[in-house]
């Protein structure tokens, strides 16, 4: 066999391309994610065949989608690969950098209750890019403050909006130990350790919740000394470990994993890059063994709650989906009324991409009110889907 | 040990250096070796033939990023063991990226005028016109090789949005090409 020679040439790309990817950044949680050119002045859609959709799906389309209404299955929907002109961006999609002290904070595009927002810090300018229009730039002032009990160097909130949002230091620059990592950012504080699955947290695993994670935290806090490991290559793979979930609305995260290894590891990218440390094979066993004694089975929970149907109704105010087209017996469909209450919801309606007769799948924060007539006031993105019971790629 | 005083030690022709060197990247050097090899033997002896490259290439070369420079020679000479080590050995991993990788830009048949080092530069080009994370899911797959596991984990995405992810961006990377002038 002879080596193509795209890969040989491949061996040849930019140092600093090599070097980026080896740094294990983890994926930046934008809502939004931008595909270069093809965006221009088109919201461009790319379709991904994606397991995760029907399991999402099956497993909590709704309170209803359990109750064998639904026939099998599998639903294929574009993923949120939209690059939204200027004016359809929602304020902390616009601004999502400001410098203060000479550090460079980026947004995380999350907002944080006022409970977490310490002293005001000042007013700064922060920068957005109209990506549609080559980068553009903008900038306005906003109000910047600490959050309670997290250094200022790591990570602060802007006031945007009347709503206060997660800014990070977007710097690589790890702590060098676990101690110090827990203070700065009074890490026992603002992630609960409850959730987890023993390995990686898939459709298919078993999870489980503790109902208190004070022992957990005892155990991390004896390990204070456990040095920062630098180790780019580093990957749970075929270790033996305890995968949480973890969401914390003062670091800006959602639904990220923390990993407890057996061999004595403790890693995360709740940080935007690899955090690993090496707890010791002590401190992770008896972790993982609390755990395992002390939690209870738990249902999964998807990513994100969505629902799926076809549009019936479009008006100004909101979106009807009726999901027959799931059901065994189509008599049995009901229907959704989605509040376009939301510029994240609405600009897909006014930008249409989607429209009466399209089959979608809507994400959606929060409850379904069924005593409203089964209204979702937090839908946060719909996109055309596609339904069918074979296994076949739909094409971009 | 930075890598400015490991090179300084390469160029004191101070064997203190190759030991530095397999401290800071051995590993990494044996990931892409085994990638590529699927075998600790065979990666072992690239990983020591990287440094005997290196050792012969500095001085005169002074490489900006010491890291990639390594993992270049590391990757470079998996791959041609692997071609020597044909079909036999070939490990199933390496050749499933390979053959997707063939359909991008198959052999020297095609544009034989452009040099690799060329066509490095425009895949370089394209890469950096892609979403970070699109970028970086491309290069550890074909230029670290590491398995849709692995990439999957390590951004926390599903397997098959890897899968996706890379056919779409093989897709791209292919139009790209041709509309720069590859004939493919």
């Amino acid at each position: 066999m002879k080596t193509p020679r795209i890969a040989n040439a491949i061996g040849q790309i930019d140092d600093d391309l090599v070097a980026g990817a080896a740094k294990c950044k983890t994926k930046n949680k934008k809502h939004w994610l931008k595909w270069g050119s093809l965006a221009a002045c088109f919201a461009v859609l790319v379709i991904a065949g994606a397991a995760i959709l029907p399991s999402l799906f099956r497993e909590n389309v709704t309170p209803e989608g359990t109750d064998g209404r639904y026939k099998d299955f599998s639903i294929r929907a574009s993923e949120s690969a939209i690059v939204w002109p200027w004016e359809y961006q929602t304020v902390y999609e616009k601004y999502r950098n400001v410098k203060i002290d000479g550090i460079e904070y980026h947004g995380k595009g999350r907002a944080v209750s006022e409970t977490w927002i310490g002293e005001s810090i000042g007013n700064y300018t922060v920068v957005g890019y109209d990506e549609v229009n080559n980068g553009k730039k903008y900038s306005a002032e906003f109000e910047a403050y600490a959050l309670k009990d997290i250094a200022q160097s790591q990570f602060i909130a802007v006031k945007m909006e009347d709503s206060y949002y997660v800014f990070q230091n977007d710097e690589y620059a790890p702590p060098n130990t676990l101690g110090e990592l827990m203070d700065a950012v009074n890490l026992s504080e603002v992630v609960e350790l409850q959730r987890f699955s023993e390995g990686d947290n898939t459709p298919d695993s078993k999870r489980f919740a503790l109902s208190s994670d004070d022992y957990v935290w005892e155990v991390l806090s004896e390990c204070r000394n456990a040095p920062f490991v630098e180790d780019q290559t580093w990957t749970a793979g075929d270790r033996s470990y305890l995968s949480f979930t973890i969401t914390s609305e003062a670091l800006g995260v959602y639904k990220v994993a923390l990993y407890v290894t057996e061999d004595g590891y403790l890693w995360t990218n709740a940080f935007n890059w690899q955090y690993l440390f090496n707890i010791g094979e002590d401190a992770a066993s008896r972790i993982i063994h609390y755990a395992k004694e002390n939690s209870t089975e738990v249902e999964y929970e998807p990513y994100r709650n969505s629902v799926a149907g076809t549009i019936i109704e479009i008006t100004e105010e909101y979106i009807v989906v009726d999901d027959s087209i799931l059901c065994k017996n189509p008599t049995d469909g009901i229907t959704y009324k989605v509040l376009l209450n939301d510029l994240r919801i609405s600009r897909y309606v006014d930008y249409g991409i989607v429209k009466v007769g399209d089959t979608v799948q809507i994400s959606y924060e929060g409850e379904i009110d069924k005593t409203r007539g089964n209204t979702i006031a937090g839908a946060i993105s719909v996109f055309k889907a596609t339904i069918s019971d074979g296994d076949v790629l739909i094409p971009e | 040990m930075d890598d400015l005083r490991i090179i300084e030690l390469y160029f004191n022709r101070d064997e203190q250096a190759i030991k530095e060197t397999d401290t800071k990247y051995g590993k990494l050097c044996h990931s892409i070796a085994y990638n590529i090899l699927n075998n600790h033997e065979d990666s072992e002896e690239c990983v020591n033939d990287t440094y005997v490259s290196v050792w012969n290439t500095i001085p005169p070369t002074r490489p900006h990023n010491f890291m990639s420079f390594i993992c270049k020679i590391a990757r470079n000479l998996s791959l041609k063991r692997l071609e020597f080590m044909k079909r036999k050995k070939r490990s199933a991993e390496i050749i499933l990226s390979l053959d997707e990788l063939a359909a991008v830009l198959p052999d020297e048949r095609y544009a034989p005028d452009v040099s690799d080092e060329d066509v490095g530069k425009l895949i370089s080009k394209f890469l950096r016109s892609q979403e970070e994370y699109v970028r970086n899911v491309f290069i550890r797959k074909y230029f670290y090789f590491d398995s849709i596991r692995e990439i999957a984990k390590r951004y926390s995405f599903t397997e098959s949005k890897v899968k996706n992810m890379l056919f779409y961006t093989r897709n791209k990377l292919k139009d790209y090409l041709i509309k720069e002038g590859v004939e493919i």
